[in-house]
């Protein structure tokens, strides 16, 4: 047993195989590992986008915003648009306001008690108000958009 | 050989060869991770996708329910002093679905004055709700007497209730009275125009013919079947909308046939000007809380004599909303009887 273990170990021959299968093995045990980890990333990074596309687009389902009254008055130009929060999800802000094509980029949002708040929680009440320029002509009726922080836009026509 | 010995030999030979076995189970790893991952990423992918239908269908009952809201309301504005508007009168859920009533808004449109109210009033379906008395919504609001106002409520889905417009006739609750209905509330049961019926007057022996005189009027309940004969009333123009009513030629005061009449009397209705008739076209405008007097006749109510006859008036012609648009108006005022002798 002794002598088959000394013949082994003096044994040249197959060496540089043996190596070469070593090497070849840890460069594709290497190269495995890289590549699951890089799929592993890129499966994470789809995950995240996915999963924030969809949130994204179920938000903005929830979203609904009604108009509960709009007011023009002429005399100090000033334009005050009531509405509500309508559907099932918080957070509803407003980004942009369109008033007879004009856009005018997230107005004070208050609360009917006056207190300024970013958002309108789900079922709440608020109003902002602008300074329509120019001034709008009285006895018509104008078309006012609201588009909301998730991109969810509510229409309304109002007369002044 | 024989099958069965030979496949013996074969299994031996493959267990007893270990060349390639190493690769097999490295394969058969290798297949198990990617289903693995595959199916994990795709069951993920499944439950987002769920995630949204059931998004969109929480949505769409939400969009469901608010259409399928149904609340009545019949409400009218009181002003209480310059200060404060009540709102009065009843709000039901004719739907099938619960709703919770949660602002009210009142707009004076004469003063551009408005202001609203939060309110908690759940309505579960069939509920009626009666504001009136102490449930009456008092709302603070600048107005004066005459002032047009408008109300209207928010439900918790969103819906916008009943935006009518009303007149302040009169200050029915100042100095806390008793709450007396307005007319237009009374005529919008029963129709626009309401009859003053105190004004009923008949004027006796008037030729049919352009520029006679109708000569006095007679108050009273009795008139002659072989004389012609006048019919007069004052009658006003509550209509609820604020509507201009045009009362055109072919309304007439009638007697209804009845036993002991094959066919009724009836008295055109005429235009009657400084106590003359004039014939020719007949349309008679009437501006919104405007009284005018209406004449009908002359006719004989020969058809009716010897009997207590009941009266209708028939009005047709059309009612004018403020922007304009026309529609056709028809109302039929009883209440008056005659005697004919």
């Amino acid at each position: 047993m002794s002598q088959s273990l000394l013949r082994l170990f003096k044994s040249k021959r197959a060496v540089s195989a043996v190596i070469s299968n070593i090497i070849l093995i840890a460069a594709v045990i290497t190269v495995g590992f890289v590549m699951l980890a890089w799929s592993q990333s890129q499966s994470s990074i789809y995950n995240n986008q996915y999963s924030n596309a969809i949130k994204s687009d179920t938000d903005q389902l929830r979203e609904r915003a009604v108009f509960e009254y709009i007011y023009y008055d002429k005399t100090a130009n000033n334009l005050t648009v009531y509405l509500m929060n309508s559907g099932t999800i918080g957070g509803v802000s407003i980004a942009n306001v369109y008033v007879n094509n004009t856009s005018y980029a997230a107005p004070t949002l208050r609360l009917l008690n006056g207190t300024q708040t970013s958002s309108l929680k789900a079922t709440q009440e608020g109003y902002f108000s602008i300074s329509p320029s120019p001034s709008l002509a009285l006895g018509k009726n104008c078309p006012i958009i609201i588009v909301t922080g998730r991109g969810s836009s509510f229409v309304a026509t109002f007369a002044t | 050989m024989l099958p069965r010995l030979r496949l013996k030999k074969t299994r031996r030979r493959l267990t007893s060869n270990s060349k390639g076995f190493s690769s097999i189970v490295g394969a058969v790893f290798a297949v198990l991770v990617m289903i693995s991952l595959i199916s994990t990423v795709f069951v993920w992918s499944l439950s987002q996708n769920t995630q949204y239908n059931n998004a969109v269908r929480q949505s769409n009952l939400a969009d469901l329910d608010r259409s399928n809201e149904r609340i009545q309301t019949n409400v009218t504005c009181n002003r209480i002093n310059d200060s404060w508007i009540s709102v009065n009168g009843t709000l039901e859920n004719y739907g099938s679905l619960s709703a919770q009533i949660v602002t009210l808004w009142v707009v004076d449109a004469t003063n551009k004055n408005y202001n609203h109210t939060a309110l908690n009033i759940i309505l579960l379906p069939g509920n009626k709700t009666t504001l009136s008395g102490s449930t009456a919504i008092n709302v603070a609001l600048n107005n004066q007497a005459e002032d047009s106002l408008s109300c209207w409520f928010i439900s918790a889905r969103g819906n916008t209730i009943s935006e009518k417009s009303f007149l302040i006739i009169n200050n029915y609750n100042e100095g806390g009275g008793n709450e007396v209905p307005p007319y237009a509330f009374v005529s919008g049961g029963i129709g626009s125009i309401a009859m003053d019926f105190s004004s009923f007057s008949h004027y006796d022996n008037v030729a049919p013919a352009n520029g006679s005189s109708v000569g006095s009027p007679v108050y009273g309940y009795t008139i002659s079947g072989i004389i012609n004969t006048m019919l007069h009333v004052k009658v006003t123009n509550y209509d609820l909308y604020n509507r201009t009513l045009t009362i055109t030629g072919g309304s007439m005061w009638a007697v209804t046939p009845f036993s002991g009449t094959i066919k009724g009397d009836q008295w055109s209705i005429a235009n009657v000007t400084n106590g003359k008739l004039i014939t020719g076209t007949y349309n008679q405008f009437i501006n919104h809380t405007q009284a005018v007097d209406l004449y009908f006749g002359p006719t004989q109510a020969s058809r009716s004599a010897g009997n207590i006859v009941p009266l209708f008036i028939l009005l047709y012609g059309q009612a004018t909303y403020e922007n304009g648009t026309k529609i056709d108006y028809g109302q039929n005022l009883p209440f008056i009887a005659l005697n004919v002798t």
